[in-house]
């Protein structure tokens, strides 16, 4: 067994020369990310919400994927049980959002643990295969439960409440006065920092290089004393915890579910996400959830400028902004892998490298 | 028992589809090791072509359909597979996926959401009555084409040098090599009967529910259970398994309407799945390595 034929370790620990300038970096896109919203238009305000959802969802794939090295097809799936937590607690039960929240991340983490008897045991094809099945069988679930789903007609959620505050009600906060929209984007982004917070100390903590090793050869990892099974069972839960509190922010934004968005379509997007952003990159996972969500508004930009794209959705074909959205999306996916496997998290790197190119001619 | 038997025959109808479905993903998988999930488009591009050319001439709408799939199926393999070659399988699954994802919407783009009319041709809508039983002819030609297809594809595997290199491949890369066996031709090759098997997969499949719409990649990925049944690198277990889950299928749907609200038989393939990946992992005709190294 040579070691050149084991992947490269993606997570490059960094020097302190390199650290500065990547924490700065980092800092600048936080503060962007926080400024952006306030002034962009409603239509864009949307997108940085669903985007911030869906960038929860994104970094438990990404724990899973990424570290764990586990492939999931019913990652939507696990959305969709944190999302039915949250509905059958929040507007059922009529309690608070500290219950919902926390028990729908919980409730899918369970769940999620119900795959483990397979996934222990199995492999790479065999077991996208297996979580395509738990994605099969809930959408069945989702479709003949009508008490908690609603059926084919879906339902309302709950409504987000903080302090007593409805969240769709605009609220002055200094000289601003903050949208509906705004005020989910600042809470789906808290959550977002702290499960960004928790996945960075993750993968550098013992489980951390644990699913590294597992990722890397599982076999080796048993070896060397990694408890396998125990491991990829963690990787699971936690995976589905992510989206589990994905889904209970994603139906409160909505005010609705419908079983038929839990399809295989999203577990694509979820998976082009950290594809496009970069493979086991934390920060790749968050940038492509913003890259892949937002590209249907920018389609929308493009069709004011390019003629031969109609903007209202028909069914009797042409070239729509959604078709041509989802379209562009899995040519992204494509030519990331065959062009830059590093994705949107190596860019930084490639830029350097150009830049330093010049200088050295320079 | 007029019912059962008219159902197992619907059931092995529906079955001999899901068998060149999944045929189609066995014998790409064995050449290059990609899991194609690509291919459920592929099948429903072929029935849109001949869906649409069929008011010209059904076997003219068969011949270009088949060109087109040919041509992508290879054109896939060569620009987008044959680069991601001894990447991990994840990253080939996910490349598959993005073209999936591109197909599905060129062709709303290009036909639009909604149903359009059946690939029957001259299958017919006719029923063949014996005693309390109909049979539609449309499920006879499907049964028999595609035993006459099997045996072909048998002759060829067995029969000629270039199914011998494709087994050879199949069954250790680096020895098939070692023989002077032209790995991109095999590949080629496999890609190129994909498509083909595509073809007819997608024609029956638009004749047998009577139309050609966007779920038919839906019912296409139904093969998936089929395959991990039978073992996913085993083209007689791609067969039975095929069969076995289109007889669940529709004998289910006939038998436990009562049951689970209707829908259950749409479980009952992954309930299948589920329980020979317990006894069984590598399936029922598979070999236990079918990993990618």
């Amino acid at each position: 067994m040579t070691t050149q034929t084991l992947p490269a370790p993606p997570v490059t620990t960094p020097t302190p020369a390199t650290r500065r300038p990547r924490r700065l970096l980092t800092g600048l896109l936080v503060v962007a990310m926080l400024v952006v919203p306030l002034v962009t238009t409603p239509q864009w305000q949307a997108i940085w919400v669903f985007s911030a959802i869906a960038a929860i969802a994104a970094i438990g794939l990404h724990v899973l994927t990424g570290l764990a090295g586990q492939v999931s097809l019913g990652h939507a799936a696990f959305v969709a049980v944190g999302g039915y937590t949250a509905i059958w607690l929040g507007e059922d039960r009529g309690l608070p959002l500290w219950v919902w929240l926390p028990a729908a991340g919980i409730a899918s983490a369970a769940v999620g643990l119900l795959v483990v008897p397979f996934a222990a045991r199995l492999r790479g094809l065999y077991l996208s295969v297996v979580t395509l099945a738990v994605l099969f069988v809930t959408d069945y679930i989702w479709n003949t439960w009508e008490g908690l789903t609603g059926g084919t007609n879906g339902r309302s959620a709950q409504t987000v409440q903080l302090f007593g505050h409805d969240l769709f009600d605009d609220v002055a906060f200094g000289p601003f006065l903050l949208s509906a929209d705004q005020q989910y984007f600042y809470l789906a982004c808290a959550v977002l920092g702290v499960g960004a917070l928790a996945a960075y100390n993750l993968a550098r903590s013992r489980p951390g290089r644990a699913f590294g090793a597992i990722r890397d050869r599982d076999l080796t990892a048993s070896v060397v004393g990694v408890p396998v099974a125990r491991m990829k069972s963690a990787a699971f839960a936690v995976s589905a915890g992510y989206a589990g509190v994905a889904g209970a922010l994603l139906v409160g934004y909505q005010t609705y579910a419908v079983p038929d968005q839990w399809s295989l379509m999203l577990s694509v997007q979820y998976l082009a996400m950290i594809v496009i952003g970069g493979m086991g990159s934390l920060g790749g996972a968050i940038a492509g959830a913003f890259f892949v969500t937002a590209i249907p508004q920018l389609v929308a930009l493009l069709a004011g400028v390019l003629p031969g794209i109609s903007t209202t959705p028909t069914t009797g074909g042409g070239i729509t902004t959604d078709l041509l959205a989802n379209f562009l999306y899995g040519l992204a996916v494509v030519v990331v892998l065959v062009v830059e496997p590093r994705g949107l998290a190596g860019l930084p790197a490639r830029i350097g490298s150009v830049l330093r190119r010049k200088e050295a001619k320079a | 028992m007029d019912t059962f038997i008219q159902l197992t025959f619907q059931g092995v109808s529906l079955g001999c589809i899901y068998a060149l479905i999944g045929l189609g993903f066995v014998i790409v998988f064995k050449s290059s090791g990609v899991f194609n999930f690509a291919h459920p488009v592929f099948v429903m591009a072929s029935a849109y072509i001949v869906a649409a050319l069929s008011p010209f001439g059904f076997f003219w709408g068969i011949l270009t359909a088949a060109v087109c799939m040919v041509a992508v199926a290879i054109g896939c393999e060569l620009f987008v597979l044959r680069r991601l070659a001894g990447r991990s399988l994840y990253l080939v699954i996910m490349a598959t996926l993005g073209l999936s994802v591109m197909g599905q919407s060129a062709i709303a783009m290009i036909w639009g959401v909604e149903a359009q009319g059946s690939t029957e041709g001259p299958m017919g809508r006719g029923v063949l009555e014996i005693g309390g039983v109909s049979l539609p002819w449309a499920s006879l030609s499907i049964i028999a084409v595609s035993l006459v297809l099997l045996a072909a594809l048998w002759f060829f595997f067995q029969r000629t040098r270039m199914g011998l290199a494709l087994r050879a491949t199949a069954d250790h890369h680096e020895a098939a090599m070692a023989q002077g066996i032209s790995m991109r031709r095999v590949q080629l090759v496999s890609w190129g009967i994909a498509g083909l098997l595509a073809v007819v997969a997608g024609v029956f499949l638009g004749a047998f529910p009577r139309r050609v719409s966007p779920s038919m990649v839906d019912t296409a990925l139904g093969v998936l259970p089929a395959l991990v049944i039978g073992g996913f690198a085993s083209l007689v277990g791609a067969v039975v398994g095929g069969v076995s889950v289109g007889l669940m299928l529709v004998l289910g749907a006939g038998y436990l309407t009562s049951f689970g609200g209707g829908g259950l038989y749409v479980v009952l393939p992954y309930v299948a799945m589920l329980v020979v990946l317990a006894v069984r992992p590598s399936g029922l005709f598979g070999r236990a390595d079918v990993e990618r190294v």
